[in-house]
């Protein structure tokens, strides 16, 4: 019986969301992260490649806020850059697996049947795999590089991106407006694009989210087994897979990235929460 | 007066299960079992039925939103198959639909404009964006909305105003026939009045014929010229309204006049006036007339054989075996 | 008889971002022992407001009673605790709902979750609980009550599942019956044995109730008194046979123009103009007067009183003053 806002629902779901201090938090570090990764350049204070063996293992100072690793290379600038090449990652294989995992879900959830069956039970089999095992057998067949890494996490990420469109397909599909459509002679790719898919975003939107924090862990963990960005570009995963050997003596060289890496995959999973619950406020209550 | 949409002997059977491995159904749901009615030009068949009776699957058949399983459907004469592959999109044209649940019935991304004005821009009848605006203007104020609700979302309206905007919506086309399902189930008596009126105004002023399916008897009595009663996927009876209110043949159109609680006084004995037993499900329907195992005067021949739906008087058609 | 329940100026506000919704402002009205009273009214009107409030069920926040009394053979309900509450409900005010399906628990057996309703007031043996659920199975018709007990819910119709909500309902023998559009999710043939099922129950019983619908003709066969809600106020109350025969509100009145009837032919619907008061910012005086068509100055400013302008006749309208 509550009044609804006049406005339209994306202006309701932001009022509910900025109320939600966490998943608020949660947009501010995706924010910072993000401008990290665009602004690199202009905001690291040192270049990230350059080696200056006289600082090795240098402890955080005023100069280098975050200190330097084994080569003597600024940690600061090289988190910054590496934020870079983690966003690309991230946004590419997700743009790969939203495309392909939209597709077959609506493909699936609108006809159903055969067609259906088919695309659940492929889906069914790339789940089977654990994620990451998975997407190391990709890296290792196509080898070591970011145009593999994305592809193979692209591929690792479809699935769950297909179900979750196929469910809320079906869901929307059952609602007269649906119907209608067809009867003022829509056609079939018609009504899923305009009926259908824009009703499904709410799901798409926090499973994306939600999917950019688990796409950075699996990034920096094949970084990390030397599958992922090879050095010395500077990926987080990379860092801290070179900086274990110096845990002891130098904990700061592994520190840093380690802490970059869980701040930013609490970041997106904090604000895919939020989403969450304000997209689909029922859901809460 | 002349037919405008027929159906003759219509099946409608879904399968049950049936996956990528085990290709065979493991049954059928019979929702539409041989259906035989008409729709005349300019007036209302009121279809009548609780659930399972099929009364909606009737109604998405004739708009040839699905495919019957047997029988036939005719529209002005043509067999609807031709026309559907013929010119599918002119046939669409020519019939529309308004549904039960204005909150569903609406794309909730859309605006006004873009729900009414849909179906005129995808059949290529407006020249530019100004022309729509004055069309879908004009329809929103025949229907009784205003200009300027043209650029809302459906969430802004009340369920009595969303069920306007469906309404606009099918009226679009410029439709020759329309089906009613359930219009006005889901709005309050007060807005329900209005609806109803809006629509029978409609009707005389662009001829249109409908087809008003509903489980209200009060109701298709108020709307329709001639009824048809359904009861798990058959018509029972059919026949011009007042000769089915006033002279109901069937044993089950009679119960369920009866079991209507109505304002009188002194109150009627609602106890007197029960239907017993559980409507069956139309996966496993009785053997013979679908209605025996309720019927009080139910004999054997009920129990084995579905009557023949008959022509009993003029225009009044009944399938029982005791009429 | 004596009055059962006494409900005196109940209001009850929810507190939403969108501003305070006044579901109830100033509720009055008693139910007889033995008596059915039917609450009619639409979409919002606050007919279910009204239950939840009597059951102690409102959510909280963003609900609250802001005033009145609800009295229950003799007890402040408004002043109980919520211990105290839980034990009135289910044994001395029981409810059935619109939904059967949703008030059921899918995953036990439907003669299980009447058991354990049995149990968890009388603490009954579970055996005899469960013998004690057939019995009553069998009261509200259910076939076959020793197989149907170990049914569960999807099992049902949605008829059977009412019944089983009934015969939970029934299990402790309440007092009071608060049944909120029990039949609206049914079909009609359905509907006709479900309500004259209450009839008997109730009659048997000697119990009250409450009986909550939209549909006129449900209140007409079923109730001995009626009352009219509007916008969170009863506009008219009285004996069934008055309000039906001779409505005194313009409210009432056009309702009963505007539904179409099996039993007659009308040429037009009458229609109340306009739409249902936002709740949020409700009309000053009297909630009605925008659509009314006997609008007077005085409805615009002051809240016309519920009086009997008749014996046994109650309305809340102005032109009943003089």
């Amino acid at each position: 019986m509550t009044k609804e806002s006049t406005k339209r629902p994306a202006h309701a779901a932001w009022r509910r969301l900025k109320k939600n201090k966490i998943a608020i938090a949660g947009l501010f570090i995706v924010i910072l992260y993000v401008a990290c990764a665009i602004f690199a350049p202009y905001i690291s204070p040192h270049d990230p490649t350059k080696q200056s063996l006289a600082d090795s293992f240098l402890m955080p100072n005023a100069e280098h806020l975050l200190g330097c690793d084994e080569f003597g290379r600024d940690i600061l600038s090289r988190i910054i850059w590496g934020a870079r090449i983690s966003l690309l990652i991230q946004v590419s294989s997700v743009i790969v697996a939203l495309l392909v995992g939209i597709s077959l879900g609506a493909l699936g959830g609108y006809y159903g049947g055969k067609l259906d069956e088919l695309i659940m039970r492929f889906m069914d089999i790339l789940l089977a795999f654990p994620g990451m095992l998975l997407a190391l057998a990709i890296v290792a067949m196509l080898g070591p590089s970011v145009r593999n890494l994305i592809v193979a996490i692209g591929i690792y990420s479809v699935p769950q991106f297909a179900r979750i469109t196929r469910g809320a397909v079906l869901a929307i599909s059952a609602n007269e407006y649906v119907l209608g459509a067809k009867a003022i002679g829509e056609s079939d790719l018609s009504v899923i694009v305009r009926y259908v898919l824009p009703n499904a975003l709410s799901p798409i939107i926090v499973q994306t989210t939600l999917r950019m924090a688990t796409v950075l862990l699996t990034a920096s963990g094949l970084g990390f087994l030397g599958l992922g960005v090879q050095p010395p570009n500077p990926e987080w995963g990379t860092m801290l897979s070179s900086a274990r050997m110096y845990l002891r003596s130098a904990p700061h060289v592994a520190i840093f990235p380690g802490l970059a890496i869980m701040i930013t995959v609490l970041g997106f999973n904090f604000l895919g929460d939020g989403l969450q619950d304000a997209l689909n406020p029922r859901l809460k209550e | 007066m002349p037919t405008l949409v027929s159906a003759e002997k219509v099946l409608k059977h879904f399968p049950i299960g049936g996956g990528i491995l085990t290709s065979k159904p493991t049954g059928w749901v019979r929702a539409v079992d041989g259906v035989s009615l008409s729709v005349e030009k300019g007036r209302t068949l009121g279809l009548v039925g609780e659930s399972g009776s099929g009364k909606s699957t009737t109604g998405l058949l004739l708009l040839g939103l699905l495919k019957p399983s047997g029988g036939r459907i005719f529209f002005e004469g043509e067999p609807l198959e031709e026309l559907l592959r013929r010119d599918p999109r002119r046939f669409r044209r020519r019939a529309q639909i308004v549904f039960q649940n204005p909150f569903a019935s609406l794309n909730p991304r859309m605006t006004v404009k873009d729900i009414v004005g849909r179906g005129m821009k995808l059949h290529g009848l407006v020249e530019s964006d100004r022309e729509l605006d004055e069309r879908v203007a004009a329809l929103l104020s025949e229907v009784g909305l205003k200009e300027e609700h043209l650029n809302r979302y459906p969430h802004e309206f009340s369920g009595g105003q969303r069920q306007r905007i469906a309404i606009a919506r099918a009226l679009a086309l410029n439709p020759e026939f329309i089906v009613l399902d359930e219009p006005t189930s889901a709005l309050d008596v007060s807005v329900q009045a209005q609806i109803l009126n809006l629509l029978k105004g409609l009707q005389r002023l662009r001829e249109l014929s409908y087809l008003f399916i509903s489980h209200n008897l009060a109701v298709v009595r108020h709307m329709s010229h001639e009824v048809a009663v359904m009861y798990l996927g058959k018509v029972m009876e059919s026949a011009p309204k007042d000769s089915l209110f006033s002279d109901p043949l069937h044993p089950y159109t009679q119960a369920l006049l009866k079991s209507i609680p109505k304002i009188s006084f002194p109150p009627e004995d609602i106890e007197k006036k029960v239907i017993e037993g559980d409507i069956p499900s139309p996966v496993n329907p009785p053997s013979g007339c679908p209605f025996n195992p309720r019927c009080r005067r139910a004999v054997d021949i009920c129990r084995a054989e579905m009557p023949d739906f008959r022509e009993v008087m003029p225009g009044h058609w009944v399938a029982c075996h005791l009429v | 008889m004596g009055s059962l329940l006494e409900v005196k100026d109940l209001a009850t506000y929810f507190y939403t971002d969108e501003g305070i919704i006044k579901a109830l402002d100033g509720v009055s009205f008693s139910i007889d022992e033995g008596e059915i009273l039917g609450l009619v009214g639409e979409t919002g009107c606050g007919k279910s407001v009204t239950a939840t409030s009597i059951m102690g069920l409102i959510p909280s926040p963003p609900g609250r009673i802001v005033r009145g009394s609800i009295l229950f053979n003799g007890r402040e309900l408004l002043s109980l605790s919520e211990r105290q509450m839980r034990s009135i409900r289910g044994r001395e005010i029981a409810m059935i709902f619109q939904d059967p399906a949703s008030s059921l628990n899918p995953v036990f057996r439907v003669g299980f979750q009447v058991a354990e309703a049995i149990w968890a007031h009388l603490k009954t043996p579970i055996r005899e609980a469960l013998l004690k659920a057939a019995e009553l199975f069998g009261r509200v018709n259910i076939p076959d009550p020793l197989v149907a007990i170990s049914r569960y819910p999807h099992q049902l119709s949605g008829g059977m599942k009412q019944r089983v909500m009934i015969a939970m309902a029934l299990s402790l023998n309440p007092k009071l019956l608060i049944a909120d559009e029990p039949t609206t999710a049914l079909d009609v043939s359905i509907q006709a044995q479900i309500l004259s099922l209450i009839k008997r129950l109730q009659r048997d019983y000697g119990s009250s109730v409450l009986l909550i619908s939209h549909d006129l003709g449900v209140i007409s066969t079923m109730a001995h008194r009626v009352a009219v809600m509007y916008s969170g106020l009863i506009v008219e109350e009285g004996r069934a046979e008055d309000l039906f025969q001779k409505p005194l509100h313009p409210y009432t009145q056009g309702l009963l123009a505007a539904i179409p009837r099996v039993d007659e032919d009308k040429s037009e619907l009458a229609v109340i103009e306009g739409t249902i008061p936002d709740l949020t910012n409700p009309p000053a005086g009297c909630r009605f007067h925008p659509r009314c068509p006997w609008v007077m100055k005085i409805c615009e400013a002051e809240r016309p009183p519920l009086k009997a302008v008749e014996p046994k006749h109650k309305v809340a309208c102005h032109a009943y003053a003089g």
